[in-house]
């Protein structure tokens, strides 16, 4: 009979003697174990100088206990309780079996802990217990088998079920179909009873509206591009974290059809400067995605890798996946990653510094983002121009101006307890990260941008590129019709700069992308028929500013693209800022895919592949050469 | 003491700066309106001002100086408004300048009554009094000189996107205030690629001179596509540019110019101790160049300081475009004042930049040379002989 938990130097004794741990490798685990204030377990595992099995195996050993393979022989569902779940995956413990005689067998990777012991008998009163030993993979395993349904229930409606007027679920409400077509039908009236009155009262409504849009960007660029508004987190910052304290950090990397680039991913997460053995990474796969899970397997990573099966449902979104892996998330915060992605290394350490700065009204930093693979084609030219801009530019610039952020699509750190509160993600959102953004805005939380990035791989084929754009052009069109399905609720939340902020941020940008095409057939009529054409339609006080968007607005656009490139010193991509206005066809086009898409396939996510570029190939050559070679 | 209090403190302390401004600001556009009204009274303005009123009306002259001609133009929108209103504008415009003088003196630790002597003593300079109360354009091109010169100052020592855009559009308002301003604008260009921080290589130093030249750029083309759209040839929109005297031939007599016209070493080196002597803390960049490592490292404006007035002043010489030296020494004296408003300067070097810009008041005010001009002169008489 076991009295206590088993004794950590027996089981590091037992592994010794049957030659599955090494000595050196011991040491290290001893050093990192008191540094990170951490078991020697942990780290072991974390390490990779054991696996999670081998530990089990050898605590069973020493213990004298049972070793529950789950799999071969899964869990009585009868005895798990879903409102222990929690407990469970905290704990590294489940209620395995019932004996003939009553026993109830409960399967832990630390049998007898002191918190599981008071919990059995809380749980179990009266009734004897036993115990075996088992791998934290097998308590996910069975965690994930008994209560799949519920968790992929509550990661698609949990939001909605809650709060339905902030899911994307239903695309438009009743009162915005009305006002749509109160609109319209306004619009085609006063085109018929004074069709040049009406395009007068269009024309100078457009003008306006252009005018107010770049000057919103101007300004936004002018205050992100301050030297000390992207400086969040200094050196001295990090070095003053002590490692001890570091929190469990979750690292979200949910996945599809991807199995080309996991070993970049890996790559990425194993430089991270981060205590391993408190990385709680979770490989997210759709369950119907074998040759991805069968790749992750293969790699035979540490211990902190995990695979989480995201059952397969509708909609099949990476919300949906996120929020499934949310379920098994032990951080205390955590960020969400996309495969290809290749985070500078102090990232974590970063966004940890800041939180800790920040009051708790900063609930997510946001790191930058960039491209890898800039100078491949003018595709991916582009996109880290307009990244560049984005991220260094315009998104400090809404910080500081306090406007909700949309978040980019990955390296978004959060507190856990706080995202969880929001209800997560939403899984019909197709841009789930900007309607986040917002919605956390609205809660009262701030979002923060921290100066590390994380470079991805820039999209550079057409067809792909424009799938992309048109999920994120549609999602933002979702995003702004969530939020303003109650504007005067939305501008007594944000306030008079937040809630304008949010209009030309999220809202005009699309409308402009889709209104472009118009303008531009407008300007080649005056041209190819002479300004007659359309002098009608431009009286004297709107054609003015109308002149200056075409010509001092489109060119400071320019000049703006041309200016993101600076704060890199990225000068060589500069002039390729003076064929943006070929981008902003490619804009057009995605933005009209978007709004077809809107209503007719709104849930439907458009998957970008990755691993297509030329510098991922090399990345990936030169993380399989072995490290004596490189 | 935490770092809470500290910075609370330096809050209040800017606070208690920008009030002080305002209050400069209110006092000295109420001293140029004083002097502008002795001015009224005299009779001098109303021909003058009916000169630059009326100059809205030349296309000729509104090519070449767009910004100008923009606020003339909108001034002239305004109900019942007439020449007198381009004083008042002027008025404020000056009486804004010594509020931001005295606010960023304030800013690099200037003492209260060292920064007020500093704000009285330009605000009693004849070259200031005459820009703030005769309602000319000349007045707005020199302030913009003085961003210019802030925004070269920062982006050779700060060096982020802001101070290059800032630059930029500064360089690009500049420019089209003014045709003579060209004669500023393009040494600084020249000089721009040896003055920037992340100016590596040839190619960074090309995609920085393009950026600090876009907006320029931009303006001048967005005035030759306007142009094309309402039916004028390309000319017009640089016709004031390429014009002989830029338009004001009838400058073309001015003493000045019969003296130095087409040369520019003799008006320069003439420019050189007229400029120190209407502003003599221009000298203190020199000593700042002498002595100072961090001032060589980044000598840009000092150097616009110290020659900028000469070298724009002998270059519109060379080419007939200004009619004497005023516009060059209020150049000159608007880098000084953004070059010593940007500067931390030692107790002993502001009690010498205090006396020494007390001699150039002096001198400016008792001196031929400031008055060899016929309608400078009519200026002084109307000021200082009431009728």
């Amino acid at each position: 009979m076991l009295n206590g938990p088993p004794r950590e130097d027996e089981t590091l004794a037992h592994l010794m003697l049957a030659q599955r741990l090494d000595t050196a490798a011991l040491t290290r685990a001893r050093a990192q174990a008191r540094a990170w204030g951490m078991t020697i377990h942990e780290t072991l595992v974390a390490d990779g100088a054991i696996s999670a099995r081998d530990w089990a195996q050898a605590v069973a050993a020493v213990s004298n206990l049972p070793l529950a393979d789950l799999q071969a022989m899964p869990a009585d569902a009868a005895l798990l309780d879903h409102a222990e779940r929690d407990f469970y995956l905290a704990q590294s413990v489940i209620p395995w079996q019932r004996r003939p005689d009553g026993t109830v067998v409960l399967a832990a990777v630390r049998p007898m802990e002191p918190a599981v012991l008071a919990w059995a008998a809380q749980r179990f009163p009266g009734v004897p217990i036993a115990w075996a030993v088992t791998a934290k993979f097998d308590i996910l395993w069975t965690l994930q088998l008994v209560f799949d349904h519920l968790a992929d229930l509550a990661a698609r409606e949990a939001l909605y079920l809650r709060t339905p007027e902030l899911s994307a679920k239903q695309v438009f409400t009743p009162r915005q179909v009305i006002f749509a077509a109160v609109v319209a039908s306004l619009l085609l009236f006063g085109l018929w009873i004074a069709p040049v009155g009406t395009l007068i009262a269009g024309s100078a409504l457009v003008t306006v509206f252009y005018l107010l849009s770049f000057a919103f960007r101007f300004l936004l660029t002018w205050v992100g591009a301050r030297h000390d508004v992207g400086i969040a987190v200094h050196d001295h910052e990090i070095e003053a974290l002590k490692s001890e304290e570091l929190p469990t950090y979750t690292v979200l990397v949910p996945m599809y059809r991807e199995k080309e680039v996991l070993p970049i991913l890996v790559h990425s997460i194993r430089r991270l400067d981060y205590p391993r053995a408190k990385l709680d990474v979770k490989l997210v796969l759709e369950a119907d995605d074998e040759e991805t899970i069968e790749a992750a397997k293969a790699l035979h990573a540490e211990g902190i890798f995990e695979i989480i099966r995201v059952p397969k449902s509708h909609p099949k979104t990476k919300p949906k996946a996120c929020n499934y892996a949310l379920h098994f998330a032990r951080g205390e915060l955590c960020v969400v990653f996309d495969a290809e992605d290749m985070p500078e290394p102090d990232q974590l350490k970063k966004a940890v510094a800041l939180f800790k700065r920040s009051g708790p009204e900063v609930a997510c930093v946001q790191a930058r983002l960039n491209y890898f693979n800039r100078r491949e084609n003018f595709l991916t030219r582009m996109f880290t121009l307009e990244y560049s801009n984005w991220f260094d530019y315009l998104l400090p610039g809404l910080h500081v101006l306090r406007v909700p952020i949309p978040l980019g699509g990955t390296s978004n750190h959060f507190r856990t307890d706080v995202l969880r509160d929001l209800g997560a993600w939403d899984p019909y959102n197709v841009t789930e990260d900007a309607d986040l953004g917002v919605r956390l805005t609205q809660a009262g939380y701030e979002v923060a941008v921290v100066n590390s990035t994380t470079f991805e791989e820039a999209n550079g084929v057409l067809p792909s590129w424009i799938n992309q754009r048109s999920r994120w052009i549609k999602g933002y069109m979702q995003t702004w019709l969530v939020h303003m399905r109650r504007p005067i609720r939305l501008y007594r939340r944000l306030g008079f700069v937040g809630f304008w902020g949010f209009q030309f941020f999220v809202g005009f940008p699309v409308l402009t992308a889709m209104l472009n095409p118009l303008l531009w057939a407008t300007t080649a009529a005056a041209l190819i028929w002479g300004s007659a054409a359309v002098d009608r339609f431009f009286p004297s006080p709107i054609i003015y500013l109308a002149m200056f968007n075409l010509v001092v607005g489109n060119a400071m656009y320019v000049y703006l693209t041309m200016v993101a490139a600076a704060k890199r010193g990225w000068f060589m991509l500069m002039p390729w800022a003076l064929l943006a206005p070929v981008y902003w066809v490619l804009h057009s086009v995605a933005a009209y895919k978007a709004f077809w898409q809107l209503l007719l396939r709104p849930h439907y996510w458009e998957k970008t592949q990755h691993g297509t570029s030329s510098a991922t190939q090399e990345a990936l050559a030169a993380i399989a050469q072995p490290s004596g070679a490189r | 003491m935490s770092a809470g209090t500290v910075s609370a403190e330096y809050t209040d302390r800017q606070d208690g700066h920008a009030v002080g401004g305002a209050l400069v600001m209110v006092a000295g556009t109420v001293w140029y309106a004083f002097i502008a009204d002795l001015l009224f009274v005299s009779g001098h303005l109303n021909q003058v001002l009916e000169r630059v009123w009326l100059v809205s009306e030349d296309p000729a002259a509104v090519a070449g100086q767009w910004l100008a001609a923009m606020l003339l133009s909108l001034t002239r929108q305004v109900p019942d408004a007439g020449p007198q209103t381009l004083v008042m504008l002027t008025v404020l415009a000056g009486g804004f300048t010594l509020g931001a003088f005295y606010w960023r003196l304030r800013r690099v630790h200037w003492g209260l009554l060292e920064a007020l002597a500093a704000t009285a003593l330009l605000a009693l300079h004849p070259a200031t009094l005459m820009l703030a109360t005769t309602g000319q354009t000349l007045l707005l091109a020199v302030l913009l000189v003085g961003v210019v010169a802030l925004a070269l100052d920062r982006a050779s020592t700060i060096g982020d996107a802001q101070s290059l855009m800032a630059l930029g559009l500064a360089l690009a308002a500049l420019v089209l205030t003014a045709p003579d301003a060209l004669y500023i604008a393009l040494p600084i260009l020249a000089l721009l690629p040896f003055c920037l921080r992340d100016v590596r290589d040839s190619g960074s130093a090309t995609a920085l001179f393009l950026l600090t030249m876009f907006p320029a750029l931009i303006a001048v083309g967005g005035i030759l596509l306007a142009a094309a759209t309402f039916g004028e040839a390309p000319t017009y929109a640089i016709n004031r540019w390429v014009a002989p005297m830029h338009g004001v031939i009838e400058a073309a007599n001015t003493p000045w110019l019969v003296r130095h016209g087409g040369q520019f070493f003799v008006p320069f080196l003439e420019l050189l101790p007229l400029c120190a002597v209407a502003m003599p803390p221009a000298l203190l960049p020199l000593l700042s160049l002498l002595v100072r490592p961090e001032e060589r490292e980044r000598p840009v404006t000092a150097l616009l300081a110290l020659l900028g007035g000469p070298i724009s002043g002998a270059g519109a010489t060379l080419f007939w475009h200004t009619a004497g030296p005023l516009p060059a020494i209020a150049t000159g004296m608007a880098a000084v004042v953004a070059w010593s408003s940007s500067r931390r300067l030692q107790p002993a070097e502001r009690l010498l930049w205090l006396l020494w810009l007390a001699i150039g008041v002096v001198l400016c005010w008792t001196t031929v040379w400031v008055w060899d001009d016929p309608d400078r002169l009519a200026w002084r008489h109307a000021l200082l002989h009431r009728p």
